[in-house]
């Protein structure tokens, strides 16, 4: 007689839910790195290869520009706090510009960006939650590759700049959430649309307050663009919300659960009409309805299955159509929820690297092989150049000549600036496309990014979007010489300066607080450039390079020992490199000198006990100028403690007029002195004269 | 070109999925670890004899371990390699393993003995250490019992 036998088979998906009497049988305690199937369980694939960003530390964001068949990559800089946009074709990397430069006080965790594309425009929003520190919106020209301020009229003046906390399209619209307008930015429940195929412009009255003032939208996804059946789903903590309608006549916000919202922005994922997203209670679904539970088998309470797989803030997601799998992932963890036969099974994924953002790409195919002219570089000319934006940023034309019959050929022109990375440590930035002209106009002018000092050119030829041989290798210096210049243009600083008084830096310390000054308004030199820093104290005669050397933007400030408050420190800057300024911007700060003694010319009134409301009119010399606030006090010979006190601030001030609240007689002391550090005061005082 | 998906990584890369079987060049490995399967029931108690184990495979040679464990106790071991060809590509091949226990005394086998418990569960791993360079597909485990002692409904007074 045949034995009784038991089956075991694998593909059921995850169940740490249910209890051992009831659990299914083939479903899994643990299951990790598969791909599932009905009654199976295989190895996942991996993203074994890939391509250097070529700047920074974290790819934040991808979102793929079908149009062009390339992926805006964005990447951030954790040292510096840059964030910048880089064009990928699925081979190479190509530097587009820097969208933003966080405050330090974002230091510490991972930006987040939302990134929407319409009508060859990309924008993109820094989803920052502190509006204070939250970056402008940028807009990218995709054709020509140039970042700009995302400037809309919102208050009937004139374009201002925008900050909004996200960007989305749906249907032809571009939708924009966190920012009121200019009078009153910080408007976190507002969603605002654009004008239907024009998502360069708003109309200050098209917008909708979603839910209670000063809730959040915390982010949004188009669940359907289906005509009249449209949906968009947008998310607040713990509440969803429904964007219904097709056009301006006909949206309208509406309520459709009111008790589970989003989690972060990023882990939300819509697959064939359904909405997929990361809540505050682990991973629900909507259809467009109230989000139902999907968590049950991952048990979210329990034990976590390893120590990676704690949720945080940059949990984010994706649909894999290959596999058909939605996958939440957070670090190097990932839930993943299979969908392929149409059962929602889970398991779990550990990623050897820690993923930050994940997007798809269709790389262009190519025109095959193509006859071109050849183009041979002329002589460049460049402006003054300055280092602000905007109307300081230099730029540079390049012309050449062609040899060969012209047809749709156009010329890019690439750039490449001398970066001073480390103290007297060259290194060359990448080369980053300036512009492009049609072959046949012969010149091409173009802005060059502000921070260059001195920087190399090269032109190729391009034909339908294809380079000819020669010009394919990504780093120009490959390409021949001919097609190759240099232009050597000094940088200079328009100013810096001393912003703050001596202030105490340790206890035996003290330093003066430095900014970027300019030019413009917006100024700060290049987080890329570095500066020679130098102090003198003998009035400009001599001068020594300060301890900190060789200094990185952002400015930090002196530090002195005490004794070198009693002086007067000159400073300057300048920028390094083999062009560099040979004006440096200089500044002085004042010493810290000891006012004079301060002698009681009258008392009001003058007779009797000092009561309250006696006036004291001490005069004291203070020098021509003085580093710091001066402080004069007043008290009663005999007292302990200093009845009445005044502070002079910074400037010159020879006398004050103490008022006494207090009772009593005797003779009264004042006293002058500097006030800037808790362990060394100047006290310069002297006693005055008073009356009984 | 097809469409492909791209992640962005810690590292300042962006690194193409289904390009490979390691991430980045760090190898993973499957887990695939079984609820527990009681044939004669909670109360119950079984023999355990043999092993039948279905796979399907690819036209690359992998390699995965298959532990079974009774009553969370690891009775049985087996490493299965598959040698992949052109030939073999999609088939499906049935393995039969013994749960058998040998009894040693000085040295000596002096019998055989299935093991005897309640639960049996499987635990599924890649070989550790080298990366698999294919897909691979498991697809079942079953388990040759015989009943010891059926569940005894509780006595409760």
């Amino acid at each position: 007689m045949p034995r009784d036998k038991v089956s075991i088979p694998f593909g059921g998906g995850l169940d740490r839910f249910s209890g051992t009497t009831v659990a299914v049988n083939g479903t899994e305690l643990d299951l990790r790195n598969v791909s599932l199937g009905p009654g199976r369980v295989e190895l996942r694939v991996g993203p074994a290869t890939g391509v250097v960003a070529g700047f920074g530390t974290d790819v934040i964001a991808l979102h793929e520009l079908r149009k062009t068949g390339t992926q805006a990559v964005v990447v951030y800089d954790a040292p510096t706090r840059v964030v910048k946009l880089i064009l990928f074709d699925g081979t190479t990397m190509s530097n587009v510009g820097t969208l933003w430069t966080l405050d330090v006080s974002l230091a510490g965790h991972l930006p987040r960006v939302s990134v929407a594309d319409l009508y060859d425009h990309l924008f993109l929003a820094h989803e920052e939650q502190d509006y204070a520190h939250r970056g402008r919106t940028k807009v990218i020209d995709v054709s020509a590759s140039s970042i700009a301020d995302f400037k809309v009229n919102l208050d009937r003046t004139a374009p201002a700049e925008t900050y909004f906390r996200g960007v989305d399209r749906h249907l032809n619209y571009l939708l924009g959430w966190g920012f009121g307008n200019q009078a009153d930015g910080n408007r976190p429940e507002i969603l605002r649309i654009g004008m239907p195929g024009d998502p360069l412009s708003m109309t200050p009255e098209h917008y909708f307050i979603v839910g209670a003032r000063g809730d959040p939208i915390i982010g949004g996804q188009t669940i359907s663009a289906d005509g009249e059946r449209a949906l968009y789903a947008i998310g607040k903590a713990d509440q969803l919300y429904r964007l219904v309608g097709y056009d301006r006549q006909t949206f309208g916000v509406l309520p459709a659960d009111m008790r589970y919202g989003f989690r972060t922005s990023r882990a939300l994922v819509v697959v064939n009409g359904t909405l997929y997203a990361w809540t505050v209670q682990g991973p629900r679904s909507s259809t467009g309805g109230p989000l139902a539970d999907m968590s049950l088998p991952l048990d979210l309470n329990g034990p976590l299955p390893d120590p990676s797989a704690a949720i945080t803030d940059d949990l984010f997601a994706w649909y894999d159509p290959d596999d058909q799998e939605v996958v939440f992932c957070t670090g190097a963890w990932g839930f993943v929820l299979h969908l392929k036969d149409g059962q929602k099974r889970w398991s779990y994924r550990q990623y050897g690297r820690v993923l930050n953002a994940a997007g798809s790409l269709t790389p262009a195919t190519g025109t095959g092989s193509l006859s071109f002219v050849t183009a041979t570089i002329g002589s460049p000319s460049s402006s003054a150049p300055g280092y602000g934006p905007g109307a300081d940023q230099p730029t540079v034309t390049v012309p050449w000549t062609l040899s060969g019959s012209v047809t749709t050929e156009q010329v890019e022109l690439y750039g490449r600036s001398e970066v001073f990375g480390r103290p007297g440590h060259v290194v060359l930035s990448q080369w980053v496309k300036l512009g492009t002209a049609l072959a046949s106009s012969l010149t091409v002018t173009a802005k060059v990014p502000y921070y260059l000092t001195s920087f190399d050119l090269a032109i190729r030829v391009v034909k339908n979007g294809t380079p000819g041989a020669g010009f394919t290798d990504t780093f120009a210096d490959n390409w021949p010489a001919f097609a190759r210049a240099t232009v050597v243009s000094a940088g200079t600083i328009a100013s810096f300066g001393i912003t703050g008084l001596w202030e105490r830096r340790t206890p035996t310390n003290h330093g003066q607080p430095f900014a970027y000054l300019g030019p413009g308004s917006s100024g700060a030199p290049h987080p890329e450039l570095s500066y020679t820093y130098e102090q003198s104290i003998d009035g400009g005669s001599t001068w020594q390079q300060h301890a900190d050397g060789t200094y990185f933007a952002p400015l930090g400030g002196s530090q002195h020992a005490n004794t070198d408050r009693l002086l007067d420190v000159q400073y300057r800057l300048k920028v390094n490199g083999p062009s560099a300024s040979t004006s440096p911007s200089s500044a002085t700060s004042h010493a810290v000198l000891a006012p004079g003694v301060p002698v009681i010319t009258s008392i009001s009134p003058d007779t009797g006990e000092l009561l309250a409301g006696r006036h004291l009119h001490p005069v004291f010399v203070t020098p021509g100028t003085h580093g710091g606030p001066i402080e004069v006090r007043a008290r009663h010979l005999t007292d302990g403690s200093w009845s009445v006190s005044y502070t002079v601030p910074a400037g010159e001030v020879d006398a004050v007029v103490l008022t006494d609240n207090t009772s009593g007689s005797g003779d009264i002391f004042v006293e002058a002195f500097t006030h800037i550090d808790d362990d060394v005061s100047s006290v310069v005082s002297q006693t005055g004269t008073g009356l009984g | 070109m097809p469409t492909s998906l791209y992640f962005g990584t810690r590292t300042a890369k962006v690194l193409k999925h289904r390009s490979g079987f390691s991430d980045d060049g760090v190898v993973y490995n499957l887990l695939a670890h079984s609820e527990r399967v009681a044939p004669a029931g909670p109360g119950g108690e079984c023999a355990f004899f043999l092993a039948y184990i279905t796979t399907r495979h690819y036209d690359q040679s992998v390699a995965f371990t298959l532990a079974f464990l009774l009553d969370g106790v690891q009775i049985a071991t087996t490493t299965i390699s598959l040698t992949g060809s052109a030939t073999t590509l999609g088939n499906r091949q049935t393995r039969e393993m013994s749960l058998l226990q040998a009894y040693s005394r000085s040295a000596i086998e002096r019998l055989r003995f299935a093991p005897r418990g309640t639960w049996i569960e499987v635990v599924v791993t890649t070989a550790y250490g080298s990366p698999p360079t294919a897909l691979q597909l498991l697809e079942d485990v079953s388990i040759e019992y015989e009943v010891v002692r059926e569940t005894q409904t509780a006595d409760v007074r």
